[in-house]
This record gives structure tokens, C-alpha cells and sequence, in this order.
């Protein structure tokens, strides 16, 4: 019982330490909600990409397409090799037939127009789809098989699939930055909010110090207050950032059908890990902060 | 009243009584060399109201700050019942201190709060109940005559109320010892003469132990309890 009011007594006086320095407090909260919405921006883009890119490595990474001189022996006989090549993981045989049917049906609502290709020689040519193992390999295997006989060309999303993991590297790099830079900004707005509220209780510490009031009584309306600015401003945060994730989300649905990546909602995109980190963020900002500031400024 | 967090004054041979303080050799010097006291002995015994006198600079105020551990003492032995002060780790000093009332020159009460909470407070760190701090709290205004202005601000009283509501917080949780650091500093002559008065009333109707710093000889002498003198950190004075 007697710890319980102690609890209370504590609780009373944060709030009430809250409510005299209400403007630097919603200060903090603001930075604090910058901060978390930058650096969650920065870790859905970087966690986006990553599913874009998953699903782009899971496709058939390059297509080879003979020219249709070539007959089906000999590209047989290069199919052999090359899914003999240690670095493939998969290889495809296509037929002239099932390319052509392929082709017919991607223009199915021009059917007729393209009816009389049929017979035409240009359009019967056999593909190998190859998977490597490790990507990349890609650079290096497109460029050999470039160099073959009666190769007609050669389609790869190993370029674009670089270029996006260059993308993703920088991207996180711009995380960490932003984290960093960001959480010291956080550190340092919420450290000078608590050390505000204790210089302006100066002189109630020193009496409250008098009369037997232990450090952890004293210092901990100053903690919950660093704390619960970290927290609300974390809450704001995750709540802004989950709109503009939809706003994203819908912007890319649209896209969808023409570029064939399959978008990933908030919460499947790590939304409740971001919440838990969020939260957890801002209480370890705010408890840091507003401990260094007490131990600081409460020496009386 | 709980007193679970209240040190015991065990040993001591009247337990209504405050404790007794005892000084054995005890020596001050200061960070930058001043010897604010030097080889200082002396007794209070349990209960007793003793004034403490010497000019500026004697050493009084170090000494009140040597009783209630703002200072350690370089070397010497202090006893509060007891308690030897020198064995009192800095962490159990906030529960040392709860069995101390202070009081000092400019009253040191909080302007933003009205006089029940400034006593009050000191009982809620303590985890008291609303029932238990209203009845303490009340009784402790009653002692020093403020029962009334209860819900007045500090800047709505006179210095000498505001020194009673101080004395108030300082024996709101029964200390056995009050320790005063010129409480008159501050105030007129009848207004000191009122406050003294109260400090004599607390030690004779709550027993406890009060020793009142101060250099006002025409008040000691009208109340004449015994007096420790000190002289540039010697005490020249009073019996041991
Ligand atoms: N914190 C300190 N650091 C260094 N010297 C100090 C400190 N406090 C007091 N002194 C010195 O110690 C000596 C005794 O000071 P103290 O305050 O105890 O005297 P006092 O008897 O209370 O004087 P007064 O009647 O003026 O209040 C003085 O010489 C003072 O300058
Ligand atoms: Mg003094």
C-alpha cells in the first residue's frame, strides 16, 4: 500500500512537471516524431525494395533468344552446355512452338492481325530461361553467352536488379545516418526539456533533498517525463508514417498490373516491428536523456 | 504512525526522548584549507535544547551541516543516538535525514505550494496515506499555531509564519531531533521571540532533542538553556 501511493505521489508529480513546461515538452515530442517518421521512411523504403527486389531475383533472370537460323540441334546441343554451367541453377528449354504460342498471346487483342505470322520464319526461334545460383555471376554469364554463334539476343534484369541493390545500399546507408544524427537530435532536445524543469525545481529538490527524500524519488518525475515524451512522440510517429505508407500503398496498387510487383500492405511490410521499435526507441531516448539531464542538474 | 523507516534510536534509555548527540574530536577543514572547526567536543543529552553561539565565521553553520550530512567531518566521531554519522553511507543519508527536522534562516518552503502541501510533502515521499498526512499534517499546524491559513500561498504570509510553517514541515514526522540554523536570522525581535518559544515547545512537549544555531544573546539569555561556544572552531563553552 505504501509503495503504491509512493507510485502515485511520483506519477502526480510528472504530470504536474509536464503541465509547467508544456511547451518544451510538446517540443520534444515533435522532434522526436520528425525524427521516428525520417528514419521510418528511410527503413520502409530500404524494406520495400528489398520484397521488389526479392520478387524480381525469384523471376527467370535471363533469356536467351537464338536467332531462328539456329535449329533445334544446335540449340540443344548449347542447352547442354550451359545447364551443365556451374553457375546456373535452372536452365528452360523453349520451343519455337511454345514461344510463338507466347508471343500470340501476349497480342491476343490484336489476334488477327498477327494470325498471319504464324508461318513466318523470323518468329520461330527457340529461348533458354536460365536462374543462376548467385546473381552475381550475371554481368560475367550474359557477356559469354553474347560472345556464342547465332545468338540473337540476350535479356537479362541483372543491370536492373543491380541498380536496385545499389539503390538499397545507399538507402541504408541513409537510415543509419538518420538514425544516428536523428536520435542524437532527440537526445539532445529531450535532455534540455528535463534539465529546464529541473533548474526551474531547483530549489524544491534542495528541500525535498533536506528532508530525506531519496535520489530515486526525486529523480524519477523527471525520467517518466523524458519518457512518456519519447512515447507519445513514437505514437505519433508510427500513425503518420502508417498514412503515408497507404498513400504509397495505393499509388503503387495502381501501378501494379503494369509493372507485376506484388505490393506489400503496412503491417505484412514490418509495420508492428516498426511499432515495437518506435515505442522502444522512445523510451530509451527519453529514459537516457532525462537521466543524464537529472544526474546533471539535481546536484544541489 | 508507520515507523517502519525510522531509524531506532536503540540503546537509548528513554525511548520518548530524542537522541542524544555527542561531538569526540571532531575536525573540519574545508576543500580549500579553512579549518572551520577544530578538535570540537561536546554532549547534548537526550532531549535536551541546547544553543549553539560565536561569532561570524565560528563555525556554527558547519557544524548544523556536519548533523544532518551535507558535510562529512575530516576527522572526529559524531554520535546521534546511536548512530555514528561517519558510518552512514551516502545512500542511506535521505533515511538518516528523515529522523532530523532542519530549519533554516530563509525558511526554504515552496512558493508554488499552499502551506498544508508544503507540510505535507514530506510525508507523501514516505508513501503516508491522505488520511494519515491530514491528521499529521493538521496536528503539526496546530503546534505552530497555522492551522487556519492552511490553504494560504507563502507569499500571503508574514516571515514569521512562514518560519512556523517550515518548523511545521520539520516536526511533521516526529523527528527525535531538530536541528536550527539561526531560525531568527530573518525576522524581527518579537517575531524570534515567538519562534524560539515554539522550538522550546516542541522540545518539551514532543521530547525531541533541539539544538538552534544562533548569535542573538539577548534571546538566549531570556531563555537560558545551555549555550556551546565556539570561537574560530573552538569551543570555549559549555559544560560537556
Ligand atoms: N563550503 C565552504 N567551503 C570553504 N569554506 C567554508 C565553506 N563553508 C564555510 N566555510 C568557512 O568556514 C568557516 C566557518 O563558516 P560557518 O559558515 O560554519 O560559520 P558560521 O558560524 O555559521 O558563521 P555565520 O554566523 O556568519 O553564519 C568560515 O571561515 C567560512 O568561510
Ligand atoms: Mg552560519
Amino acid at each position: 500500500m505504501k509503495y503504491i501511493r509512493i507510485v502515485y505521489y511520483v506519477l502526480r508529480q510528472s504530470v504536474k512537471n509536464i503541465l509547467r513546461n508544456l511547451f518544451m515538452v510538446f517540443a520534444s515530442v515533435v522532434v522526436v516524431f520528425f525524427v521516428l517518421l525520417v528514419v521510418g521512411i528511410f527503413i520502409e523504403a530500404g524494406l520495400t525494395l528489398g520484397s521488389v527486389i526479392e520478387q524480381f531475383s525469384d523471376r527467370a533472370e535471363i533469356q536467351i533468344n537464338f536467332s531462328y537460323i539456329v535449329s533445334d540441334e544446335t540449340a540443344k546441343e548449347y542447352f547442354d552446355v550451359i545447364s551443365k554451367d556451374a553457375r546456373v541453377k535452372t536452365a528452360t528449354y523453349i520451343t519455337k512452338e511454345e514461344n510463338l504460342n507466347k508471343i500470340l498471346d501476349y497480342f491476343k487483342d490484336d489476334k488477327e492481325l498477327f494470325e498471319n505470322y504464324r508461318n513466318s520464319e523470323r518468329l520461330q526461334f527457340v529461348s533458354i530461361e536460365v536462374q543462376l545460383n548467385h546473381f552475381e555471376d550475371g554481368t560475367a554469364f550474359v557477356n559469354e553467352i553474347k560472345q556464342l554463334d547465332g545468338i540473337d539476343s540476350v535479356k537479362d534484369i541483372v543491370e536492373t536488379v543491380d541498380k536496385m541493390e545499389l539503390t538499397r545500399f545507399w538507402v541504408n546507408v541513409g537510415t543509419i545516418t538518420a538514425a544516428v544524427i536523428m536520435t542524437g537530435l532527440s537526445l539532445l532536445l529531450i535532455f534540455n526539456t528535463v534539465k529546464l524543469t529541473v533548474i526551474a525545481r531547483h530549489r524544491e529538490i534542495e528541500i525535498m533533498k533536506y528532508i530525506g527524500a531519496t535520489d530515486v524519488y526525486i529523480a524519477t518525475p523527471f525520467i517518466l517525463e523524458g519518457v512518456s515524451t519519447g512515447i507519445v512522440g513514437a505514437i505519433i510517429a508510427w500513425i503518420v508514417l502508417s498514412g503515408v505508407y497507404k498513400a504509397v500503398f495505393n499509388f503503387i496498387s495502381e501501378l501494379a498490373a503494369q509493372t507485376n510487383i506484388v505490393p506489400k500492405t503496412f503491417a505484412e511490410s514490418g509495420g508492428g516491428a516498426i511499432f515495437v521499435g518506435f515505442i522502444l526507441f522512445g523510451i530509451a531516448t527519453g529514459f537516457v536523456a532525462s537521466m543524464l539531464a537529472a544526474r546533471k542538474y539535481m546536484k544541489v | 504512525m508507520e515507523n517502519d523507516y525510522r531509524y531506532d534510536y536503540s540503546s537509548q534509555e528513554d525511548d520518548n526522548k530524542g537522541p542524544e548527540i555527542v561531538f569526540e574530536n571532531v575536525t573540519k577543514e574545508y576543500q580549500n584549507g579553512v579549518r572551520a572547526l577544530d578538535n570540537v567536543s561536546f554532549r547534548v543529552a537526550p532531549g535536551e535544547f541546547a544553543f549553539l553561539m560565536g561569532h561570524s565565521g565560528s563555525g556554527k553553520s558547519t557544524l548544523t551541516k556536519l548533523l544532518m550530512l551535507e558535510e562529512r567531518a575530516t576527522s572526529g566521531d559524531i554520535l546521534v543516538g546511536s548512530i555514528n554519522l561517519n558510518s552512514v553511507k551516502s545512500s542511506g543519508i535521505p533515511y538518516y535525514r528523515r529522523l532530523v527536522g532542519i530549519v533554516f534562516q530563509d525558511f526554504r518552503i515552496i512558493s508554488s505550494m499552499t502551506v498544508f502541501e508544503n507540510v505535507a510533502f514530506a510525508l507523501e515521499m514516505l508513501g503516508a496515506g491522505r488520511k494519515q498526512i491530514e491528521t499529521q499534517v493538521m496536528a503539526a499546524l496546530d503546534l505552530v499555531g497555522l492551522a487556519k491559513k492552511r490553504n494560504e500561498y507563502p507569499g500571503h504570509l508574514s516571515g514569521g509564519e512562514q518560519q512556523r510553517v517550515a518548523i511545521a514541515r520539520a516536526v511533521v514526522n516526529l523527528p527525535g531531533l531538530i536541528i536550527a540554523d539561526e531560525p531568527t536570522g530573518n525576522l524581527d525581535t518579537e517575531n524570534s521571540q515567538e519562534i524560539m518559544e515554539l522550538l522550546q515547545k516542541i522540545n518539551t512537549e514532543l521530547g525531541a532533542t533541539v539544538l538552534v544555531a544562533t548569535h542573538e544573546k539577548e534571546l538566549v539569555s531570556k531563555i537560558g538553556h545551555r549555550v556551546i561556544e565556539l570561537s574560530h572552531g573552538v569551543r570555549i563553552l559549555g559544560n560537556k
